[in-house]
């Protein structure tokens, strides 16, 4: 049941359209990458309504409660409701804000992680750009966040605000050190930068990197849970320090894009790891995309486990184990897999 | 180190005429003092070997209708011994020497009797307030015949 | 929002539009009372309380409420506890500062009409609503937690008969 035979089809189709229409062939190749931004935003949006769930029935059952029991079924349809509320409230702007600053910082906080998603392999043959660059677009890409958080920060004329939004830069610049290097093993072994190529070269499940890179894969796991601003990394929107942190002044729509953002970069980190650990889409028997979502899904659950179980760090003893811990701990691991798998 | 007896023995010899033993609860040592001498006694008090009593429990006041007593709760905490201290004031106008040089704890709790009852102290470096809300200009609570603007009193029960 | 208060109004007059608006006003109404997010902001006994019914025993997340600690971002403020007139004009900026549709409960006696503080108390606002509108009293000292989800319910069931037409903010809270 695999997808490419499905986009080969639109493919065709379109092609004869703009043929029919009497426009030329790169029309057709444009409305094709238009076709395929508009067919990941659904599947972000889709992604991010069954993340907001999941996360409040999991954090209810970790913590011997129910999550959200009332709207549909189990509360499924919680998500759409937190939208279609935030959609109603009032769009409230202080008035010493710097407005073009306030208005731009969700946009590019969402921009920046929808922007990632153009190399993700969902399965096979299901990308929608296999950049040769993939792994260094998403690791440059994935950056912008942090200026969106300090424009946030900065424009809200709010002490808690600037404190939370440098306290999150300085956290997320620092835990990409970690992370880069944490990456460079895996592509050291690949020999190569493209999604797709890491994970045609984990073929079977002994050759999934996360045997072959273990540390790599932990100290993976670390800072990407740091990147995105989760517990228990989360001081720069911790309620009972900061009152919510970079996001104090947001309401309303502003403010559901900020929460979309976390959670598509939740799916986004965690889509990385199974790429370039887990083996991607590999697997028997099943469909390649459902391989995909499944062991996606796997580390979504790890990450959210990490969060309703862990306290908090404070904001020195984070950067204490960044710098002190997890930068040595990465050279270890980056001079390990050179050595082990020379040649 | 000193018991019930002799820290009452001890003050009032130290100070004839000025400190006189009370009885109020047998758990309690309390002595009343006069308004004039309460920087000499806590003087006293923190320096002596014997007594050691540098830890202020708290300072408040009481409105007996013809006077406001004030008084001290202070313990030791190496001797763990206790002692409960009276003044008496005017009820208008009524000042006392601050300790506050002594026992700087004593800053807060007479800011807060100087608020609520209107005793002034003499020598306090910081004499604001804070309890009540910042735009109170409705005298001082915790007076007897004190009516303020959203104040409602009990009625009697017959 | 000018245009949606006017909706109901056009809507009459196509033949069969009123099923549109009062169908349009049920979602949105439903969306909004099953994801009131509530403030974080309790001062006395009765937010030991809130803190409880929010937590694993009674859990208000079932109803889809759970906290925010920025007004900004939340719906619904519950007074939880005693208010003194210290502490009144900060009550009062907070409720400015939520943003519209916002709902208060007065929680517990004191936030109702100054409970056991109503005699003999100087510093003791007698009742939040002498500052700021309030949604449902609930009575209490303090009140169960499966009394304060009453409160809730109460309030859903006062955001599920909002009107369209009520959709400019001066007709609102």
């Amino acid at each position: 049941m695999e997808l490419t035979p499905l986009f080969q089809w639109i493919d065709t189709q379109l092609i004869s359209l703009v043929e029919w229409l009497g426009l030329p062939i790169w029309f057709a190749e444009l409305l094709e990458m238009v076709l395929a931004a508009v067919a990941v935003l659904l599947m972000a949006f889709l992604i991010v309504l069954f993340l907001v769930w999941w996360e409040r029935k999991l954090s209810g059952h970790f913590q011997q409660r129910l999550g959200p029991m009332r709207t549909g079924w189990h509360g499924w349809l919680q998500t759409i409701a937190d939208g279609l509320k935030l959609f109603q409230k009032e769009d409230i702007i202080p008035t010493n804000v710097d407005r073009k600053v306030f208005f731009w910082a969700p946009v590019v906080c969402f921009a920046s992680s929808y922007a990632a998603f153009a190399v993700i392999p969902w399965g096979e043959g299901v990308i929608p750009t296999d950049l040769n660059i993939g792994i260094l677009y998403i690791l440059s890409i994935t950056t912008f966040v942090v200026i969106s958080l300090l424009m946030a920060g900065w424009s809200s004329n709010n002490k808690y605000a600037l404190l939370g939004g440098m306290r999150s830069a300085a956290q997320i610049v620092s835990y990409e050190v970690p992370l880069t290097l944490s990456v460079l093993g895996v592509i050291m072994m690949t020999q190569s930068l493209s999604m797709v190529a890491i994970v045609e070269a984990q073929e079977s499940v002994f050759s999934w990197f996360i045997w072959r890179q273990p540390l790599g894969f932990a100290i993976y796991l670390v800072a990407a849970v740091a990147e995105t601003n989760r517990a228990p990394f989360d001081i720069p929107e911790a309620e009972q320090e900061l009152v919510a942190g970079f996001n104090i002044e947001y309401s309303g729509m502003k403010f559901a894009m900020f929460f979309l953002a976390e959670f598509l970069n939740l799916f986004l980190v965690s889509a990385i790891a199974t790429t370039l650990f887990l083996g991607g889409w590999q697997g028997p028997f099943l469909p390649s995309w459902l391989w995909f979502i499944l062991k996606t899904t796997f580390v979504i659950f790890v990450i959210i486990w990490f969060k309703w179980t862990y306290p908090r760090l404070r904001v020195d003893q984070l950067m204490e184990f960044c710098w002190k811990v997890l930068l040595p701990l990465a050279f270890l691991n980056l001079i390990i897999s050179g050595f082990l798998f020379r040649g | 180190m000193a018991d019930h007896d002799s820290i009452l023995k001890l003050l009032t010899e130290r100070f004839p005429g000025k400190v006189s033993a009370l009885e109020l609860t047998p758990a309690q040592t309390a002595v009343s003092v006069e308004a004039a001498s309460i920087v000499e006694l806590f003087t006293f008090l923190v320096e002596s070997a014997d007594l050691k009593m540098n830890y202020l429990s708290t300072i408040t006041g009481i409105d007996r209708t013809d006077h406001i007593e004030i008084v001290y709760f202070v313990s030791s905490l190496e001797h763990k011994h206790m002692l409960t201290i009276k003044t008496k004031v005017d009820r208008i106008g009524g000042k006392i020497e601050s300790i506050q040089h002594i026992i700087p704890a004593a800053n807060w709790f007479e800011r807060e009797v100087w608020e609520l009852y209107g005793v002034d102290f003499v020598n306090h470096p910081d004499l604001r307030r804070f309890l009540l809300p910042d735009d109170w200009d409705q005298g001082n609570p915790m007076l007897r015949d004190w009516d303020g603007r959203d104040f409602i009193r009990m009625p009697e029960v017959q | 929002m000018g245009i949606i208060s006017k909706l109901p109004v056009y809507m009459e007059n196509v033949p069969g539009g009123t099923i549109v608006t009062t169908s349009l006003e049920k979602v949105l109404n439903e969306s909004r009372a099953s994801s009131l997010w509530y403030l974080l902001f309790g001062t006395a006994c009765c937010a030991i309380e809130m803190m409880c019914a929010g937590a694993s025993r009674y859990d208000f997340d079932r109803f889809g409420m759970f906290f925010r600690a920025s007004p900004r971002q939340a719906d619904l403020m519950f007074v939880a506890g005693t208010i003194s007139h210290k502490m009144a004009p900060r009550v009062k900026l907070l409720y400015e500062q939520m943003a519209e549709p916002r709902y208060v409960i007065a929680m517990g006696g004191c936030a109702c009409s100054g409970g056991p503080f109503y005699y003999d108390s100087y510093a003791v606002l007698k009742g939040v609503d002498k500052i700021i509108p309030v949604d449902v009293f609930l009575p209490g000292c303090p009140p169960r937690p499966e009394s304060l989800m009453e409160a809730c319910i109460k309030v859903q069931q006062k955001v599920k008969k909002e009107k369209l037409q009520d959709w400019s903010s001066d007709r609102r809270g």
